[in-house]
């Protein structure tokens, strides 16, 4: 058994109940593990940023000696002069750069793979030999025209037209009740394996998530314990804090 | 409408200049090829490694600004500023070990830094990234499971056609994943199936289609800097 | 008076929620996972690759999602390894290359080498890299994640171009990397996509799948558990190396009281309706 990997778990642990005390009420605890939170995941993602711009711009500078790279890092620099107040506007520069890059790639690659790929793969026939098929086709086909005609704002949604768009509002409804549906599962599944966690299940996957092994796991209901004992502890002495204030403030009154 | 239309300065034509010139180049380098003069594909390729450049310079503001706000709060006391400076340690702990012992370690070859020196950062490094920051992200997540059983019980109530059609295909899909439910009875899983295959398909193509129209039309819009509210 | 006190104390219905998932856990029932056809889909689809093939696997998640996607991960990963197929990690999230390093630290690597049979390039920093990388992949990820020069591996040197990969498959949580898969990859190069998509996104991907553009998906835990069975079934192994199997009565529990919770709702809402315009 690894001590630090032990240690781990019941830190883990702790962090793990820190943050669903919040479901009991809001308390230091919780604010404590989302401050640490930012801190954390900033520093890790600015390790991230540098190492890429070491890779991308500075290594062919000074690795490769294409001297060409030190224009877009010089550019690239002008990013920082937000933070002056005599040459903040200078930061639209790079910036610029960038929208026009995106825009002209957007314009390709949005139309190929989100217009015209799904219009032909609208393109299906509707009566086929078998029944089931014909009704399905029939939906797919029906459907997205008619949830696409809920969009067209510029012409009053009534009459005929204002029929054909309340199907298409209904299709739109089905759709988000599925992905209703569907975000019940993704909701459940990251809570289950929380709670695998902390009570120390085999089945939880120790070792792919950088826990140490499923023997230092079983010990991670010992954390919740000690957790508990803390937070009731807590919650005792606000309730005494609470107690005692009211207790001084009917005095203050009498 | 008019009123609405405001006159560029030469520093807004500049850079409108520049939208337009990289953003036509990019958008006909895919349809167009010139053969035999110059290889625009090369051109592409080559300023697209700038564009790289330029773009990863920008790799310290997040954490410029994020000390600002925070080393203002401690100063001035503010209500969470003991917070803050734990936020602060955090920050450069993480930083610093990361720079060392991550798989966006500066020197991972331990040409420069010792390899001692990484040796001993690297259980640091992977203590907090593994047992306290993904332990912290996912548990903040987990909190929308009881949020979203509240909500199921509080909000969900068929009071109209359009709710009950919500409401109907919701539970369908639900009632179609739970695997129990559906070795009790395959039907459930095949209902689910055909509602995220067939009306769900629908909505969402019809969706992607607008939106896709809507992205192009704005995209076009910006290039040549089409006056708002026109 | 059950009905006002849920409503009344939301905490009730947290506390009901915890008791139901954590019972099925205590007991570590397991039980068969019925096969969703975009699983099955994605499962033959890697299954009759050709050897050698190039399998570009992202980890496009953030550690928020990891429950969700991480399994899938796993299981999909030891798929590749079980069958005599190259693999390169990539991300496009920050978060990728530690969770693809504990991925591969998790499953059994067989016989297979780092450098010649799989690889970890690591971040793919902004789009100018990713549509770079189908022509020559060296140029726009010079090194790997443990620093060597990614053009010194005789992977990259068997495949230079990501064009060449016979699949990529992306671990998406929110879809913005799937769509610059399917935009520059598969839209210039016709390299077939598949996906392990959060179950909040799973849905939005559909008409992706009836469209050919992806040729699988595996939605969420549930996805991952699926393809443990399929495994299982091929290889007689991998049952468990996920943790996603285990969790399926726990999931089963919480889903039906999801449905009892809006059914009950709606009845107690139904009737005071009634009962109010009787009153009236």
């Amino acid at each position: 058994m690894n001590l630090i990997d032990l240690i781990g778990v019941w830190v883990g642990v702790f962090i793990t109940l820190m943050v669903l005390s919040f479901l009991y009420k809001e308390n230091p605890f919780f604010r404590l593990t989302e401050y640490v939170f930012i801190g954390l995941a900033a520093g890790y993602a600015f390790a991230a940023s540098l190492r890429l711009f070491i890779d991308q711009a500075l290594n062919p500078i000074f690795v490769n000696g294409n001297l060409t790279f030190i224009v877009p890092v010089i550019l690239g620099s002008l990013f920082y002069a937000q933070f002056t107040k005599k040459y903040s506007s200078l930061y639209r520069l790079p910036l610029s750069l960038a929208i026009g890059y995106g825009l002209g790639v957007t314009i390709w690659s949005v139309f190929a793979t989100f217009f015209v790929k799904q219009v032909i793969a609208t393109m299906i026939p509707l009566f086929t030999g078998d029944v089931l098929t014909t009704f399905d086709n029939v939906v797919l086909v029906a459907g997205t025209i008619l949830s696409l005609s809920y969009f067209i704002l510029h012409r009053e949604q009534k009459g005929v037209w204002g029929g054909f768009t309340k199907i298409g509002k209904y299709f739109i409804l089905a759709t988000l009740g599925a992905v209703f549906g569907s975000t019940v599962l993704g909701r459940m599944a990251i809570i289950i394996q929380r709670v695998q966690f902390l009570v120390g299940d085999p089945a939880f996957p120790w070792s792919a998530l950088g826990m140490g092994t499923a023997t230092e796991g079983a010990y991670a209901p010992i954390g919740v314990v000690a957790f508990l004992a803390v937070f009731g502890y807590y919650l005792y002495r606000e309730r005494n804090k609470r107690s005692s204030a009211e207790t001084a403030a009917k005095a203050a009154k009498t | 409408m008019s009123s609405d239309k405001k006159k560029m300065s030469r520093g807004d034509l500049g850079l409108q200049v520049i939208i337009f010139s990289l953003g036509f180049f990019y958008a006909i380098v895919y349809y167009v090829a010139v053969p035999g003069t110059v290889d625009l594909q090369a051109v592409s390729d080559q300023l697209l490694a700038y564009l790289t450049a330029l773009l990863t310079a920008a790799f310290a503001i997040g954490v410029i600004n994020l000390t600002r706000v925070h080393v203002n709060n401690i100063k001035r006391k503010r209500a969470t500023w003991r917070y803050s400076v734990i936020l602060i340690i955090c920050l450069y702990a993480m930083a610093i070990f990361s720079m060392i012992a991550s798989p966006f370690a500066l020197d991972p070859q331990a040409a420069v830094i010792p390899a001692s020196v990484i040796a001993f950062s690297t259980p640091i490094w992977e203590f907090l990234y593994y047992k306290i920051l993904v332990n912290i992200n996912s548990t903040i997540f987990s909190l929308l499971a009881f949020f979203i059983a509240s909500a199921a019980y509080r909000a969900f109530k068929a009071r109209s056609l359009e709710s009950t059609i919500l409401l109907a295909a919701g539970l369908l899909v639900i009632l179609g994943q739970a695997p129990i439910v559906d070795l009790v009875w395959p039907g459930f899983g095949a209902i689910r199936d055909w509602i995220l295959a067939f009306p769900n398909t629908a909505g969402q193509r019809g969706i992607l289609i607008g939106a896709a129209l809507a992205i192009l039309v704005f995209s076009v819009r910006r290039l040549f800097r089409y006056p708002w509210g026109e | 008076m059950a009905a006002s006190s849920l409503r009344s104390d939301p905490r009730l219905v947290y506390l009901i929620l915890l008791l139901v998932i954590t019972v099925p856990i205590l007991t570590h029932a397991v039980i068969a996972v019925p096969i969703t056809p975009t699983t099955r889909a994605l499962y033959d689809f890697i299954q009759n690759l050709p050897p050698n093939s190039l399998v570009v696997e992202s980890f496009d998640y953030a550690t928020s999602v990891v429950p969700e996607l991480h399994p899938q991960a796993i299981v999909v990963t030891q798929h590749i390894f079980l069958r005599p197929l190259k693999v390169l990690f990539v991300a496009q999230d920050p978060n990728g290359p530690p969770l693809a390093d504990a991925v591969l630290d998790a499953i059994n690597k067989g016989n297979k080498s780092y450098g010649i049979d799989y690889a970890n390039l690591g971040y793919i920093p902004n789009t100018a890299t990713l549509i770079g990388m189908p022509s020559n992949i060296a140029q726009f990820l010079p090194l790997d994640t443990r620093g060597n020069p990614t053009a010194s591996l005789p992977l990259i040197k068997e495949f230079p171009a990501a064009k060449d990969a016979a699949l990529v498959i992306t671990f998406d949580d929110d879809g913005s990397a799937l769509y610059a898969y399917l935009q520059y990859w598969q839209g210039s190069f016709n390299i077939a996509v598949a996906v392990g998509a959060t179950a909040t996104v799973a849905p939005g991907f559909m008409p992706f799948y009836s469209s050919g553009q992806l040729v699988g998906i595996l939605i969420s835990i549930r996805g991952a558990a699926e393809y443990e069975s399929l495994l299982n079934q091929q290889y007689n192994c991998c049952l468990g190396i996920s943790g996603a199997s285990s969790a399926m009565v726990a999931l089963s529990a919480s889903h039906l009281l999801i449905v009892a919770m809006v059914v009950f709702a709606n009845a107690t809402y139904f009737i005071s309706r009634r009962t109010s315009k009787k009153e009236k």
